[in-house]
């Protein structure tokens, strides 16, 4: 990357000068209602399994869980999801969801209204704590039966593969001595 | 505040330490979602009930 692009930075007063009107946050939010915004925000977040991890990713992490969900609304604002005002009235109810669904999956997380010393104590705990190693999950017994006779089902598969060149043992032995098979017909010489 | 993370923040802790707070602050809050169909009870039990029936399953 080019070091003085990363630092070019707006000059001053660009923020009065520039054009502001296609910003998703000034034209009126997609979920004025609070049902309907708290359902958006349940069906984006929680019922997101890819979200959902990445927001549980943090917080084991170590950061706090009102940082994860304040992100959250923050960004529905500024993709003009919700209102300010609506992501204020949405906290509550969206942190309270959250935490439960941490609480569910037995992880140790920071609610965020820790004090100091209970912070630092969370985080000499992770740094001490050895991340477990990966263990591959054991297959159900249905899918490895299956897999088994699926595998005894399957031809043999050719040597040297669908596409590659014909061994040796494969020779296919052709007549030479036959007359031609071209269709075109050979004209006798005059 | 001015800062909509501390607002958020403060947001938050009213809304799930309830019994903290005064009694007119309580029925404020109370109240105030008690207008929606996703009311304080609905939210208290959206998450709460897969607990009950993992010890029901026990």
């Amino acid at each position: 990357m080019n070091a003085t692009k990363m630092i070019k930075a707006p000059i001053q007063g660009a923020n009065l000068t520039v054009n502001s009107k296609n910003y998703a946050w000034h034209r009126p939010p997609q979920h004025p209602e609070f049902d309907m915004a708290f359902r958006a925000f349940v069906d984006s977040f929680i019922a997101n399994p890819k979200v959902l991890q990445s927001g549980m990713t943090l917080a084991i992490g170590g950061v706090p869980t009102t940082t994860i969900v304040s992100t959250a609304l923050i960004n529905m604002v500024r993709k003009g999801k919700i209102s300010p005002d609506m992501s204020l009235l949405l906290a509550g109810p969206a942190y309270k969801v959250f935490t439960r669904m941490l609480d569910v999956s037995g992880v140790e997380y920071l609610s965020g209204f820790e004090s100091q010393k209970e912070f630092v104590e969370f985080h000499q705990k992770l740094e001490t704590e050895d991340t477990p190693p990966l263990k591959k999950a054991p297959l159900p017994k249905e899918v490895k039966e299956q897999a088994e006779e699926i595998l005894e089902a399957l031809p043999d598969v050719p040597k040297g593969g669908l596409m590659g060149a014909p061994s040796d043992e494969d020779v296919v032995e052709m007549d030479l001595d036959s007359g031609s098979t071209n269709l075109i017909e050979e004209q006798e010489e005059k | 505040m001015n800062n909509m993370f501390t607002a958020l923040k403060k947001a938050m802790y009213n809304y799930n330490n309830l019994d903290l707070l005064t009694p007119r602050k309580r029925q404020a809050i109370v109240s105030t979602y008690s207008k929606f169909a996703n009311d304080y009870t609905f939210v208290e039990n959206l998450v709460g009930g897969s607990e009950e029936d993992e010890n029901e399953e026990e």
